[in-house]
């Protein structure tokens, strides 16, 4: 090689180290610095590039640390939108930002500032110049911040040239989270104490702005609450205005927990809001076989209690795993994939008012019922399909169900989303359609009442409203049923062919109570009244009853006592399964038999007691027998024999059933044989058809 | 205040020897509990030839459950190859059982030993 040419190589390689020398000073670009002139009154924003570091070490709070960008991993990036969406999608854990500044205050402005902080996802702590200021949130392990905060504001003090870092720690990702969270999501605000507490102001007015619709619908779901509420309170038997109440109420507690401004944590409150999301999918579901009258239908009725069982354990697990540290190492994973399990369970679960919509819809409805299925189906379709969607985004990369819950319009300040209007129109539906059905029961109710009306006018008929005299005896009588309409029933038939004085007494009860005892009691007095006409045998009575009652009474029955009474104080008497008179407080020992309806042919005994002047003489029904306290104890055959002892009257003997506790209806009769000479006394407390 | 009626059923050995089935009855009866006091017995499908009802756990008994008691005793009677007995009743139920002559289609014993005793 010629001396030329070897100068002409030493050229060469000197011109590839200076080439690689410049190249390696341009890929550590020193970190800028941000310099603010004249800060006083105003506020600075903390824009344009910060220095950026994934991971975490305490010596990055350091002014002096060498952070120029592409040495030992730093970057740069911008603190308007999260690091997930500036190429550290699904990061999770700890990074910090940089930001260099040199501030010059204003004259006559002192040098104190703040700063302000909007959303930070999710535990942060500031430093300035390798000095901690302030830490929000707790870090891992066990790591703990407040759900849906305000923007925040701290004070720095004093400060010229120096380093602002942020030391940020993310948490796990959930099942429904794209990965485009973490980190500051808007540059921080610098300024004068004043200045920055002016605009934390402004910032707290704009969210209370964007917020005052929900307000005023969570006003009236308050409203509807109370209301439904006590109105069920007071009939215990619209359950519809039940599950509207609770449907209110899930409502409400998941807008206080997770709409608000709390002191809760994050993962408590999202542990919460699984069970009252459960909570409000159980009332809405039977709220909605209630309105679209479905209730009746036993197969979706079943199918709603088993999805119920589901939806609410999916939900309930699903709330236990959020309150775990997730952070812990092995856990992560493990609790995301539950996450996400559970998550898939219930959010199809949730599908189901979109089916009892549908089959609703198949049948005639009226006006109010078309109105709530149609933003059911809506309002359901508005929440499930933005969840399903979101569902592994991080993964597909779907962007849809984000878009769905995009702003439709914005109106003095607040944003209206889809989900927002289909639920509130829901919420709107439900009021109507409650208020329409509940007019319906109330039609309903009026209608019912004149039929009960009108039976406790046949009632009447059917218990004899003044005893006819019998000569010989004082009779007192009651009669307290248990229902607007009972199944006792007594007759005093006077027997003309018979001994002048002579009557019939027929004493008994219908198995069951209400309207439909009180038709087979009606069917008793006219045959009793027919039969009267031609026999005066208590025994044939009894068997005649029986016969006409056999295959009517589908599978009940009537106990009866049938007294033939003479002016003589004879007492002839046969009974079908009732329980038997007092005398003087003791049994009158008659045969058992069965009760009237049961059997065809049954044959009844008569037995035959006199009665003499002072005896006291006590028919009766079982509802006296039974009547039951709060402690379950039955009156009983011997009380009762203590009380006939002291010879009450009827109404006497009614009040201490019904002290005791009224379970059935209780009829009562009594007759005392007078002395020769004196007179004859009816007493009758009315039928007192109100019940007990 | 009312109880749901519970049935379990079971079998024992009478002093005869031979095998008798027991429904043990709970709580209360009254017309809801239909279903599940006639189901029981229609459950054993005439299998059983001695069938012993225990009604040691039964709180209260109104008369649409009597009404039921005898529906399943005519019932037992129509077929005419079962013997039923009754066992556990209270004082004040052994009373009103034989007021409306179940006597008549049961007999009525004090506890399962004299049940079994006498089938």
């Amino acid at each position: 090689m010629s001396r030329s040419q070897r100068g002409f190589h030493r050229a060469l390689v000197l011109l590839l180290a200076l080439a690689g020398a410049t190249f390696a000073i341009q890929a550590q670009t020193s970190a800028p610095t941000l310099s603010i002139q004249d800060l006083g009154r105003g506020t600075a924003t903390l824009d344009g590039p910060w220095q950026f570091h994934l991971g975490d070490d305490l010596a990055w709070a350091s002014p002096d640390l060498d952070d120029a960008t592409g040495y030992n991993g730093w970057t740069q990036i911008t603190a308007d939108m999260p690091w997930g969406a500036q190429g550290y999608r699904s990061y999770v854990g700890y990074a910090w930002y940089r930001k260099h500044l040199d501030i010059t205050p204003a004259s006559a402005a002192a040098p104190d500032w703040s700063i302000l902080l909007g959303e930070i996802d999710d535990v942060y702590a500031i430093y300035w110049n390798g000095k901690l200021i302030a830490t929000h949130g707790r870090f891992p392990p066990d790591p703990s911040w407040r759900w849906l905060e305000g923007a925040q504001t701290f004070h720095l003090g004093p400060m010229r040239k120096g380093v602002l870092a942020i030391r940020v720690y993310k948490y796990p990702l959930g099942s429904y989270q794209n990965g485009l969270q973490g980190g500051l999501y808007a540059p921080p605000l610098l300024g004068s104490i004043h200045a920055i507490s002016r605009e934390k102001s402004e910032s707290d007015y704009f969210w209370l702005r964007q917020h005052q619709f929900a307000y005023a619908i969570d006003s009236l779901e308050a409203l509807v609450l109370l209301l439904s509420f006590l109105f069920w309170w007071r009939d215990r038997s619209q359950k519809v205005l039940f599950w509207t109440a609770l449907f209110c109420f899930a409502q409400i507690a998941n807008a206080l927990t997770a709409t608000l401004h709390t002191p809760l944590s994050f993962r408590f409150v999202q542990g919460l809001d699984d069970p009252l999301l459960a909570l409000q999918d159980v009332s809405l579901w039977f709220l909605l076989l209630w309105l679209l009258g479905l209730r009746n239908n036993e197969r979706i009725y079943r199918w709603t209690r088993i999805l119920v069982i589901v939806d609410v354990l999916a939900q309930c697990l699903d709330g236990a795993t959020c309150l775990l540290d997730w952070s812990r190492p092995g856990l992560t994973v493990a609790a995301q994939v539950t996450d996400g399990l559970l998550t898939v369970v219930w959010t199809t679960v949730e599908l189901w008012p979109l089916v009892v919509v549908i089959l609703a819809v198949r049948s005639r409805l009226d006006w109010p019922r078309w109105v709530v299925a149609v933003f059911a189906f809506i309002s359901e379709l508005a929440f499930i399909v933005p969840i399903m969607l979101a569902q592994g985004s991080r993964f597909t990369h779907w962007t849809i169900g984000q878009t769905l819950e995009l702003p439709i319009f914005t109106a003095g300040g607040v944003a209206f989303t889809a989900p927002t209007l289909a639920s509130t129109g829901l919420l709107l539906a439900i009021i109507y359609g409650v208020f329409s059905y509940s007019r319906e029961a109330m039609a309903r109710r009026q209608i019912i009442e004149q039929e009960l009306k009108s039976a406790q006018e046949l009632q009447q008929v059917l218990i004899p409203e003044e005893l006819p005299s019998l000569p010989g005896f004082a009779v007192t009588s009651g009669y307290r049923p248990a229902l607007e309409v009972g199944g006792d029933f007594f007759q005093i038939v006077p027997l003309e062919s018979e001994t002048p004085g002579s009557a019939l007494i027929v004493l008994g009860d219908v198995s069951g109570k209400g309207l439909r005892a009180a038709m087979t009691v009606s069917l008793i007095v006219g045959t009793l009244r027919t039969l009267a006409e031609t026999t005066s045998h208590p025994s044939e009575i009894l068997a005649g009853l029986n016969r006409r009652l056999c295959g009517r009474l589908h599978g009940g029955f009537a106990t009866c006592v049938a007294v033939k009474l003479d002016a003589n104080g004879s007492c002839t008497l046969a009974n079908a399964g009732h329980p038997s008179p007092f005398l003087n407080g003791e049994e009158v020992a008659a045969p058992g038999e069965l009760p009237l309806g049961v059997a065809p042919g049954t044959a009844y005994e008569e037995t035959t007691v006199r009665l003499r002047p002072g005896d006291h003489f006590v028919l009766y029904t079982d509802g006296l027998l039974e009547a039951r306290n709060a402690a379950g104890e039955l009156f009983g055959f011997d009380r009762l024999r203590d009380l006939v002892s002291a010879r009450p009257d009827a109404a006497l003997s009614i009040d201490a059933a019904v002290r005791f506790g009224q379970q059935d209806d209780i009829t009562v009769l009594t007759l005392t044989r007078l002395e020769i000479g004196e007179e004859a006394r009816m007493h009758m407390l009315a039928p007192a058809l109100a019940p007990a | 205040m009312q109880t749901a009626t519970r049935v379990t059923q079971r079998t024992a050995t009478a002093a005869s020897g031979n095998t008798v089935t027991i429904l043990g009855f709970g709580g209360d009866i009254s017309s809801a509990s239909k279903d599940i006091v006639l189901g029981a017995y229609h459950g054993l499908n005439g299998t059983a030839s001695q069938v012993l009802l225990d009604f040691t756990g039964v709180d209260y008994i109104n008369s649409s459950g009597i009404a039921i008691i005898i529906q399943m005793l005519l019932e037992a009677g129509k077929a005419g190859t079962q013997t039923i007995g009754i066992f556990g009743l209270t004082s004040h139920f052994n009373k009103v059982f034989t007021m409306v002559g179940i006597n008549k289609y049961a007999a009525l014993h004090k506890d399962e030993v004299a049940a079994l005793a006498a089938m």
